[in-house]
């Protein structure tokens, strides 16, 4: 795994929940979305991305359905559940805090 | 998505992660392709941009924590796989194993079920025997025996058990076996059906704690003299007569009595796990009250049938019972005696003794003769463990000292300490498992081998069940000696530096043969020794009792016991019977002597009388209790006694003329050493006595006891209150065996209705009473027979590795031109050196523990230099043969072979 992977891992989970707080997305979307609204400064390789997502999969954070796509595979939509939604919550709430404390040591 | 989804829908859940990543990968591929590429080019740089599918699937799986289990599985699959190419080592000890744990538990349950196990009653714990309960049979005394009481008369049991003592209540039970014969079973001509039946006192239920199953127990209603006429059915009679028939309660069996046919009333049913107070045996049919028994023996004062058990109350102890018992019991006697006793009498009061005795197991032969041989057996159970976890741990040492070459290159191809270490302790799991699962199934199938064929041991509630326990025990005990020796040549591993060990082919350290596992081989050699000492000695002990001469001739001779009573005859007229039995078993072809007698030798029956003998004084507080048997014509000659002087007692000796009596040569030393004894005198119950004969000694009860002076007086002199029974005895020309149908015949031809309570062969008989020294020594041979063959897989497996190992060394040694000759006796000095250590401590530890077992001991001292020998033989022998075929084997090396492998 690249360095810049390295520094994501504890944030990982908080930029996944926050691209699935509008709507469920498939996996592909999701990594899409991630592209976009970083302006393409954050990539997360799928190594890290799926994983990611089964983690928060398995801790009840996100929901999973199989739905039928138009290509005839079909596929693994994820989205946002009540958990999720306040876990999310508490990661902004912290990430916040984080920013805020690392601004005063820069500051000193 | 559930722990339990994860955990068994591993491949459903791959195919699921599978089609997502594909998804994502077309996903691309199409937003490529919309965006001009062509699709095959779409394709690969969708591809190629995703990266590896393998880590993804890697990571998930570890994310689903259930890898373990596939690693564990993995680890198994690959240890089967080491062990099946390592065929030897896996044989030896898996083989070890399952011998040691098997024998272990199968012995261990045995051990448990005939000596340890309590009787299936409430609060065994305060149940207390007199005297053990080991009086069997009858005893007849006047005035009563002195000594330790091990059976009571009717009058003194009722007696006890109505005197204030320190127990709830006292029980009694007739010690001996009684049948009756079921009144409407069986057609003419054909002997009746004859059930068991052991009369108790009414409380004996409750006194035992155990209530029935069906219906009631007795009472003590049930036990006086206006008693109705009730059994209680064992569970296992209610099922063979009854058919199991839940009303059986309240239906009737028959009895063909001598009081006429009666019908006895089923009163209750006891479950099925109750069969009395004595662990081997059948377990009676049925139960019935003293007062159901015969007047004639029950109202007896001299007939000392009953043995006794009590129940102490909350808070007793024993030996509080023990000395207020005996107090009352002398003053019963004491007082019986009169104001007038003489200074005899009074000394024999005083000598009377009762030893109370724990009875929360019940009587056992088994036990009662094996007793102090328990812990010793308890000790040769914790031995054999010891040998084989001790084998299983030289193998384990030996081979992994061996694998080191191949810790290097797992090592360096990137394999973790972790993983080696559960690696490997997986296979010495695997080891241990293979070899429980196979213990398990030689204990299941040698528990029921070993009851019945080593030990002679049977009875419907000795089942030999793996005891549960045990079986933990000794599975956690070798499942940690495998951990144990598998840890620490993983731990070992560990440390391993692979370059080092690839580098050179072998270390520059000679290493021994046996190495590390000395001290192991050593330590079984010494156990293996004195279990077969220890086996040698029991085994000398009942072929030294089984063969003392006896006194008489053991061959060739039968005897069939009658009950006369059932076909009414009375004191009167029985002689009259035994007359016409003798004619006519006498001219039978085939049969060279015949005569009849109250008892054999060995029949386990005593008959003691106070005597006074013309000619001798007793000394000061003796009484001269004269141990008599009352015989018919031709006695000493049916039984090979060798007549010493004078005449045998002949037909002429019957009712009318002098009483007479033949005596023995122990008879004759004690009371009349220096005068002839024949034509003097002795008498008891008011009859006077002369004798005729001198007959050779002969042993009658018991091979380990001192030859008494015995009488032997007329049975058709006899007066007695009723008809006695009696054995016809039988000398054959040819086999006993086959004539006993014969002689039974003749007998039921003469009278039909006599009642045939036994017939055996004498040899038989004989042997029967050393049935306990059999059960010990049959116990000890199979543990030496165990420790023998665990031993000799070891030495074999450690052997054969040892040599394996060094392969190269003695490659080189023969390349360099050394003589096999030579590598042989290297090898032999080095083996039999630690054989020769072992052996020496061996034999130590068999002088020391030698004095636990002298007393089960006869002819032989512990410390017989004949056994010490045979085993330091036995075990040098099979030693030498463990060794021989791996040396063959390594002697067979092609030097050039051995040295290219490198």
């Amino acid at each position: 795994m690249s360095d810049r992977a390295d520094v994501l891992q504890g944030t990982l989970d908080l930029i996944v929940l926050q691209t699935l707080a509008p709507g469920p997305l498939h996996g592909y979307a999701v990594a899409q979305r991630i592209n976009q609204t970083s302006r393409a400064l954050i990539q997360i390789p799928q190594g890290s991305l799926y994983p990611a997502l089964h983690r928060l999969e398995n801790r009840g954070w996100i929901d999973a359905e199989w739905v039928a796509s138009d290509t005839g595979r079909r596929a693994k939509v994820y989205r946002l559940t009540r958990a999720g939604r306040s876990q999310l919550e508490r990661e902004i709430a912290d990430w916040r805090k984080l920013c805020q404390a690392i601004g005063w040591v820069l500051q000193s | 998505m559930t722990w339990l989804t994860r955990l068994f829908r591993r491949a459903r859940l791959d195919r699921d992660l599978d089609d997502e990543l594909q998804f994502h990968v077309e996903a691309h591929a199409r937003d490529l392709v919309a965006q001009g590429i062509a699709p095959e080019e779409a394709r690969r740089r969708a591809l190629a941009a995703f990266g590896g599918f393998e880590p993804i699937r890697e990571q998930a799986r570890d994310a689903r924590g259930t890898r373990w289990l596939a690693d564990l599985a993995g680890d198994v699959h690959y240890a089967v796989r080491t062990l099946r190419r390592n065929p030897g080592f896996a044989t030896v000890a898996i083989l070890t194993l399952t011998l040691g744990i098997g024998a272990n538990t199968a012995i261990f349950s045995l051990v448990n079920a005939v000596l340890l196990r309590p009787l299936p009653v409430r609060e065994p714990g305060r149940l207390v025997l007199f005297s053990g309960a080991s009086g069997s049979g009858t005893q007849t005394s006047s005035p009563f025996p002195d000594g330790t009481w091990t059976l009571f008369s009717t009058e003194t049991y009722r007696f006890l058990s109505s005197h204030p003592l320190p127990f709830d209540g006292i029980a009694a039970f007739e010690s001996g076996d009684f049948r009756e014969s079921l009144g409407d079973s069986g057609a003419p001509g054909v002997a009746p059906a004859t059930v068991s039946v052991k009369f108790v006192s009414g409380n004996y239920f409750q006194i035992m704690g155990v209530s029935a199953a069906r219906g009631r127990t007795f009472d003590a209603g049930d036990d006086g003299p206006a008693a109705p006429l009730v059994a209680i059915a064992s569970d296992r009679f209610w099922r063979s007569h009854f058919n199991a028939d839940p009303g059986a309660v309240g239906r009737t069996v028959t009895f063909d009595s001598p009081a006429g046919q009666q019908i006895v009333a089923i009163a209750g049913v006891m479950p099925a796990e109750f069969f009395g107070e004595r662990v081997e045996a059948q377990g009676p049919d049925l139960w019935m009250t003293i007062a159901q028994r015969d007047a004639a023996i029950r109202d007896r004062t001299d007939y000392y049938w009953l043995s006794l058990i009590g129940r102490l109350a909350p808070g007793q102890t024993m030996a509080m019972a023990e000395t207020r018992t005996i107090g009352v019991l002398r003053q019963f006697l004491a007082s019986q005696a009169g104001a007038a006793a003489s200074a005899d009498t009074s000394a024999r009061v005083a000598s009377v003794r009762i030893d109370m005795v724990d009875g929360s197991r019940g009587i056992s032969n088994a036990r009662a003769a094996n007793g102090r041989l328990l812990g010793l057996l308890l000790s040769a159970v914790g031995v054999i463990l010891l040998i084989a976890c001790a084998n299983v741990g030289t193998l384990l040492l030996a081979r992994a000292s061996s694998r080191e070459r191949e810790i290097a290159v797992r090592r360096a191809l990137g394999a973790g300490r972790a993983r080696l270490i559960r690696q490997w302790l997986t296979e010495s799991l695997v080891v241990g498992g293979a070899g429980a699962i196979g213990g398990v199934f030689l204990a299941w199938y040698a528990g029921p081998v070993l009851l019945l064929r080593v030990f002679r041991i049977s009875g419907d509630h000795i089942r030999a069940t793996i005891d549960p326990t045990v079986l933990l025990f000794t599975t956690g005990a070798t499942g940690l000696a495998c951990l144990l020796f598998g840890l620490a040549p993983a731990l070992q591993a560990g440390r391993v530096d692979p370059m080092g060990s690839l580098r050179v082919s072998r270390g520059p350290r000679r290493p021994r043969l046996l190495g590390v596992s000395d001290p192991f081989l050593v330590v079984q050699i010494a156990l293996a020794l004195v279990l077969v000492v220890g086996a040698s000695l029991l085994v000398r002990t009942l072929l030294n009792l089984e063969s003392t001469p006896f006194g008489f001739d053991q061959r060739n001779v039968l005897f069939v016991s009658i009950n006369p009573r059932p076909a009414r005859y009375g004191p009167k007229m029985v002689g009259a019977l035994y007359q016409r039995l003798y004619d006519r078993v006498g001219t039978m072809p085939g049969v060279e002597h015949v005569t009849f007698a109250r008892f054999g030798p060995f029949g386990g029956h005593t008959s003691r009388f106070q005597s006074t003998i013309d000619g001798y004084e007793p000394q000061a507080g003796e009484t001269v209790r004269l141990f008599t048997v009352q015989v018919g014509p031709d006695y000493p000659a049916t039984f090979g006694m060798p007549l010493r002087s004078g005449r045998a007692i002949g037909p002429k000796d019957v009712q009318g003329t002098p009483d007479v009596a033949m005596v023995n040569e122990a008879f004759v030393k004690r009371y009349l050493p220096t005068t002839d004894p024949l034509g003097r005198h002795f008498s008891y119950n008011n009859r006077q006595f002369e004798i005729v004969g001198v007959i050779a000694d002969a042993q009658f009860q018991n091979a380990r006891e001192p030859l008494v002076p015995m009488a032997f007086v007329a049975m058709l002199q006899e007066t007695s209150g009723m008809a006695l029974d009696c054995e016809i005895e039988v000398r054959t020309t040819e086999s006993a065996d086959a004539m006993i149908p014969v002689v039974r015949d003749a007998i039921a031809a003469v009278d039909s209705r006599v009642r045939i309570v036994a017939a055996d062969t004498f040899q038989r008989q004989v042997r029967t009473r050393f049935a306990p020294e059999r059960t010990a020594a049959g116990f000890i041979v199979t543990f030496a027979i165990a420790a023998l063959l665990v031993a000799s897989i070891g030495l074999y497996g450690v052997v054969s590795y040892g040599l394996a190992r060094r392969t190269n060394e003695l490659a080189v040694r023969i390349a360099l031109g050394a003589d096999r000759g030579d590598l042989v006796r290297l090898v032999a000095r080095e083996t039999l050196a630690r054989v020769g250590v072992g052996l020496a401590i061996g034999i130590a530890l068999a002088q020391a523990t030698g004095s636990f077992i002298a007393a089960q001991l006869f002819g032989v001292t512990p410390r017989d230099p004949v056994s010490l020998v045979t085993a330091a033989t036995i075990l040098t022998a099979v030693s030498a043969l463990a060794v021989v075929r791996p040396l063959v084997r390594a002697l067979r090396i092609d030097p050039v072979v051995a040295l290219r492998q490198d």
